[in-house]
């Protein structure tokens, strides 16, 4: 009796459990044969549902053929039969809540290889420091430059400027097969190389260049190794553009490379005039860092002197340009132990910028309007040339000498007008600077015992500047500041000099206690030999000269730095954390000479730093950092006596300015998983200065007179980012945020105010990666920004849409099309103002062919000028600067 | 002329199509799943030097296969060596693919005595996954291997890559049993990748099933290899 209940209980749960199970499912059978009706054993049927939440069923032919598929009910599946030496088939079958009799015949595939070499690398490896990404997994092969290569890997981003991150840290340098590619600055990389030409990305963080030290110097840089493609070595590579337009467009721009293992050679060439500059001013200024790694550690930065050029680097939007760039990179192996490497570039532009603006004064006794508007023309020359013999006898021996030099010349015409109340007046301004800079440095590391590695690096820094600027005018400026004479047309003529030599040495131990425990001590002297020199006077129609130094301008300033410190740094490792405690003393010493007039100063400075790294595994990390932070006062910061910096505003340094001090915390976060397609990152950074550099500003009508103090009253700034990607199917889908707090003085016209600035800015995007239909990216940034000073409140904010389109087509076609659209309001003022642009390209290249057919257009509305608004406490200003018209180009490229 | 060398082609390989065999040979090499250049360990190197010497053979036709190392002339003699090169490898032995009994039998010897462990079907979770591997596009497939030593009870994921285009049912280290041959196989960090494959026009190659050794499940086998780990334990205090 109880063995017959329980015989029907299991019967009832029997039922159930196969009535549950089937009640889900359809059966899909059939039988699989060759062309001649054969059966086929043991062939394939994987069935992939196109609903993420539906399980990958499969099923395996018995030997008649037949086979029995269980499919859930009124699903889409694809279903893939396949057995070995024939065709695969492929069908759609969407299941109802019938079962289904399909059969397939499979044909036979001729083209079935006997024999087949794996030669595979997972697409990505990440190690502790080193993501090394395998291109041919990401890429389509519509990718002509490095750029759109980069931009398909997963983590990595690269904005119009070519910057690239990497989950969300900056690269510092660029090498090409081991060996830096030119400056190491990646913008010439990733407009320049082929992208077939590569074979693997590898990202190496805390990058050294002396593989020795990896591990004991904790470095910031962040390395990408371009890997090539084998049948790319041994051979010369590249392309060549050439490009016509109407209105006298022209474009060449010839890239050839050749790698072989004892020689590199690249070259790039450029030759336009629409405005691409393949390597500008600004990142040439960038480069000025570069040696002397060991010295950023020690955390005393000195600025030697605030370089002329920044005039010169703001003019991202111009109306018109002509480049001329040529760049030679040549590395040659002498022997397995010897490298030289040179490079040398030169770059030659000319540029024409107008703009037309609306200030508005504020917060004066009497508020005004001026009209102003600019026009300058810009004649830039540079080469900049380097050489560097690397000897590395062992890997326990390291030696590297550099040398370096760049010489420069600038001029610039310019036209002011400006319309205000107290005066109406033209300027002309003309400036030319020339200036030299020689750079020798030596760099040795060895490994002294087991534990012991030493580190010597010495630096010679020869800088010459001597820039000259006049002011033409037809009215008085800067009445009361300057001694104008009286005349029917004024000349102002300013004569600057400034030199430095600058010697840098550095002696560091690094002693390996065990393997949790490191100790680094280091000594070091920083001297520093400046002068500057400025004369600034009134050249009268009469040929007499009015020399304004009666009026307390011109500089005869020597100013000495020596700077000797020793620090001393731990290490340590607890688990998955590492710590480094830092501790470095300082010993200032620093004469400051004008004319006959000499004071000296001395000064200590104990600066902490720590440094703590977290890494719960190769693709989660934490990064913490805390640093005290000193920077010592710029030759043209304290030269006491007057200078004129513009038309309407006159400069006098300080000499008893002694240093700024301000505290900073950073703290990042990364995670990302491959199989997730998921990347992540967080970052947040607060500085507090606790005493700074603060120009003091009097304002009278339009014309400034700024000096320097030292404030001591603390100043914050807070940023907060973030980013998180991920990719769903075809479809990655991208957010990122961004805060920022800053509060700041503002001292005008003997009144301090406090200014509070902040910001949001969010950004949605998402992005599709089809293999065979046209990719869009479509994204939206809104920007909130909330600017509060001494009586006034603004509130902006600033709406962008963008979207891209790429669309290869009938094989052989890519259409390329980008639209941005701005909207920015000012709701305290009621200004808004639009402004949007758009550019497409169609490029043609057949399969296998070496020419490609190229027409674009840029600035297709043909937008005349941006809109753009700045203020600060005392200053609205509304301006509209003009850009380059409409251009349409055809071009040719022909690839070796 | 060109025409008939190009129809006598055709005949040819549409002849052979006919008689294509489902025999031949896949090779396979080990890595760590986190490549080499972290390793600072001296011997831990050599292991993988030796690795990369090193080949696994996976030879199959119709209804069955056989995988084991292809052997070769050793030329370590560091026992360190050996133990670092095993211990990666994660496998020892040969094992015994029957597709018609649906069996996997793994030879191993186990201190002393020679096994015949028949292995237990393995539950694959197949997931939507792809990864072109060479030529062929793979789909992910994962199982749970469950471990009990003296720590406790382990359990590890295992993932494999398998191509269906491929439509054998076998892989290396004796995981199998997806709709298509496994091209790589990551398992305990140990990374198994298919370097070649050959395909044979013929059925020319026989496989025998394992002989010489005491037939035995995986569970018992398990319990005889925890059983003479506690032993030694037991020993050692």
């Amino acid at each position: 009796m109880l063995s017959k209940l329980n015989f029907m209980m299991l019967l009832v749960l029997l039922l159930l459990a196969g009535f549950s199970s089937y009640a889900q499912q359809v059966k899909v059978s059939g039988k699989v044969t060759d062309s001649l009706q054969t059966p086929l054993a043991y062939a394939n049927l994987l069935a992939i549902p196109q609903a993420d939440d539906q399980e990958v069923r499969f099923a395996v032919t018995e030997a008649n053929g037949s086979y029995k598929l269980g499919l859930a009910k009124n699903q889409t599946y694809e279903i893939t039969v396949s057995y070995l030496g024939y065709k695969p088939q492929k069908i759609s079958l969407t299941t109802t809540d019938q079962d289904v009799v399909k059969n397939f015949v499979l044909l036979e595939n001729p083209d079935q290889l006997d024999e087949v070499t794996i030669n595979y690398t997972p697409p990505i490896v990440v190690k502790k420091d080193t993501i090394t990404y395998k291109v041919d997994a990401f890429t389509t092969g519509e990718e002509r430059k490095l750029r759109e290569v980069l931009k398909k890997l997963p983590g990595v981003e690269v904005d119009k400027l070519g910057n690239v991150t990497v989950n969300g840290k900056r690269v510092t340098k660029v090498l090409v097969e081991d060996k830096t590619f030119f400056t190491g600055n990646s913008k010439l990389a990733v407009n320049n190389i082929p992208a077939d030409a590569v074979d693997k990305v590898e990202i190496l963080d805390n990058y050294n260049e002396v593989a020795m030290l990896k591990g004991l110097q904790d470095s910031d840089d962040m390395a990408m190794n371009i890997k090539l493609k084998e049948d790319k070595k041994q051979f010369a590579f590249g392309d060549i553009e050439v490009g016509a337009g109407i209105k006298k467009r022209y474009l060449l721009h010839p890239n050839l490379f050749y790698y072989s293992p004892k020689t590199n050679v690249n070259f790039i060439g450029d030759l336009n005039n629409q405005g691409i500059k393949s390597f500008s001013f600004r990142d040439y200024i960038e480069f000025e860092g570069g040696f002397g790694k060991l010295m950023n550690d020690a955390s005393s930065y000195f600025s030697l002197f605030n370089s002329d050029f920044a005039r010169y680097l703001n003019n991202q939007d111009y109306k018109a340009n002509t480049n001329q760039f040529g760049a030679l990179n040549i590395r040659q192996s002498i022997n397995t132990k010897t490298d030289i490497t040179g490079y040398i570039i030169t770059s030659k532009s000319k540029t024409g910028t107008q703009s037309d603006t609306q200030n508005e004064y504020l917060n004066v006794d009497a508020p005004f309007t001026e009209d102003r508007s600019v026009n300058n023309q810009f004649h830039n020359f540079f080469t900049i040339g380097k050489i560097t013999l690397d000897y590395d006898p062992s890997y326990e021996e390291d030696f590297a000498y550099n040398s370096f030099v760049k010489i420069t010349n600038n001029d610039s015409n310019g036209f002011i007008t400006t319309i205000n109340p107290t005066q109406s007046n033209n300027i002309n301004t003309l400036t030319d600077i020339k200036g030299l800079n020689l750079k020798q440095n030596i760099s040795y590391s060895r490994k002294l015992s087991k534990d012991h590695t030493g580190t010597l690096e010495a630096t010679y820094n020869y800088q010459n500047d001597q820039p000259i600027t006049e002011w033409l005018t037809n009215q008085q400026i800067l009445q009361g500041l300057i001694p104008l004479q009286e005349d029917i047309f004024y000349d102002i003529l300013q004569t600057k000099k400034s030199s430095s030599h600058n010697f840098n040495t550095i002696v560091k131990d690094y002693w390996v206690l065990n393997n949790f425990n490191h100790l680094y001590t280091s000594v070091g002297v920083n001297a520093a030999f400046n002068n500057f020199y400025n004369e600034d006077l009134q050249q009268l129609s009469d040929g007499s000269i009015n020399n304004f130094n009666t009026a307390g301008f011109g500089n005869d300033f020597n100013y000495n730095f020596i700077n000797t410190f020793v620090g001393l740094e731990y290490k340590f490792q607890i688990g998955i954390a590492t710590f480094k405690p830092m501790l470095y003393a300082h010993f200032y010493n620093w004469t400051t000479k004008q004319f006959e007039v000499s004071q000296s100063q001395n000064k200590t400075l104990i600066l902490p730093q720590l440094t703590t790294k977290i890494e719960f595994s190769n693709s989660e990390k934490i990064n913490f950092k805390y640093s005290l932070n000193a920077r010592f006062a710029s030759i043209d910061q304290l030269a006491s006596h007057f200078i004129l910096s513009n038309f309407n505003s006159a400069f006098k340094g300080n000499s008893n300015l002694e240093n700024q001090l301000y505290h900073s915390i950073n703290l990042g976060y990364y995670k990302f998983s491959l199989f997730k397609n998921l990347n992540l990152n967080f970052n947040t950074s607060f500085n507090k200065k606790v005493s700074s550099f603060k120009n003091v500003t009097q304002l009278q009508g339009i014309d400034q007179f700024n000096t320097q103090i030292l404030f001591n009253q603390p100043e914050n700034n807070w940023n907060l980012s973030g980013r998180i990607s991920k990719k769903i199917n075809k479809i990655r889908y991208n957010f990122s945020g961004r805060f920022s707090y800053n509060d700041f003085y503002q001292l005008l016209n003997d009144q301090t105010h406090l200014n509070i600035s902040k910001t949001v800015s969010s950004t949605l995007s998402a992005e599709t990666f089809f293999k065979n239909y046209p990719n869009i990216e479509i994204g939206y940034t809104k920007d909130f920004n909330n600017y509060r000073s001494f009586q006034t409140t603004n509130n902006f904010e600033n709406n962008r849409f963008f979207a891209n389109l790429q669309y290869a087509f009938l094989k052989d076609f890519i259409f390329k099309t980008d639209y941005a659209f701005d909207r920015y309001s000012n709701k305290s003022n009621a200004i808004k103002n639009t402004f949007d642009t758009a550019n497409a390209s169609l490029f043609y290249q057949k399969e296998d062919s070496a020419w490609g057919f190229e027409i674009s257009a840029t600035n297709l509305f043909n937008t005349k000028y941006k809109q753009q608004n700045s203020f600060n406490s005392f200053l609205i200003s509304d301006s509209k600067t003009f850009i380059l018209p409409r251009i349409v180009m055809f071009k040719l490229t022909y690839k070796l | 002329m060109k025409l008939k060398i190009g129809l006598l082609f055709f005949i040819v390989s549409f002849t052979n199509s006919i008689v294509f065999a489902q025999d031949g040979y896949a090779y396979y090499q080990k890595q760590l799943s986190s490549g080499d250049s972290e390793v600072s360990n001296e011997y831990m190197k050599q292991a993988l030097k030796r690795l990369k010497s090193e080949e696994y053979e996976l030879s199959f036709n119709k209804n069955s296969a056989l995988f084991k190392k292809v052997e070769a002339l050793s030329v370590e003699n560091n026992p360190v060596v050996e133990a670092f090169t095993q211990s990666i490898s994660q496998f020892t032995g040969e094992v015994y693919f029957d597709r018609i009994k649906k069996t996997i039998i793994h030879k191993e010897e186990f201190s002393g005595s020679i096994f015949l462990i028949h292995k237990k079907e393995i539950s694959w979770t197949l997931t939507r996954d792809t990864l072109k591997i060479g030529i062929y596009l793979c789909y992910k497939a994962t199982t749970i291997r469950t471990i009990e030593n003296s720590e406790g009870t382990h359990k590890l994921k295992v993932t494999a890559w398998y191509a269906p285009e491929i439509s054998l049912p076998y892989g290396p280290d004796g995981y199998g049993g997806l709709p298509g041959l496994i091209l790589q196989l990551e398992n305990n960090g140990t990374l198994t990748i298919l370097k070649r494959i050959e395909f044979l026009d013929a059925e020319t190659i026989k496989i025998s099933p394992p002989t010489k050794g005491e037939p035995i499940t995986e569970e018992e086998f398990n319990a005889i290899v925890s059983k003479r780990f506690e032993n030694r334990k037991n020993n050692k205090n």
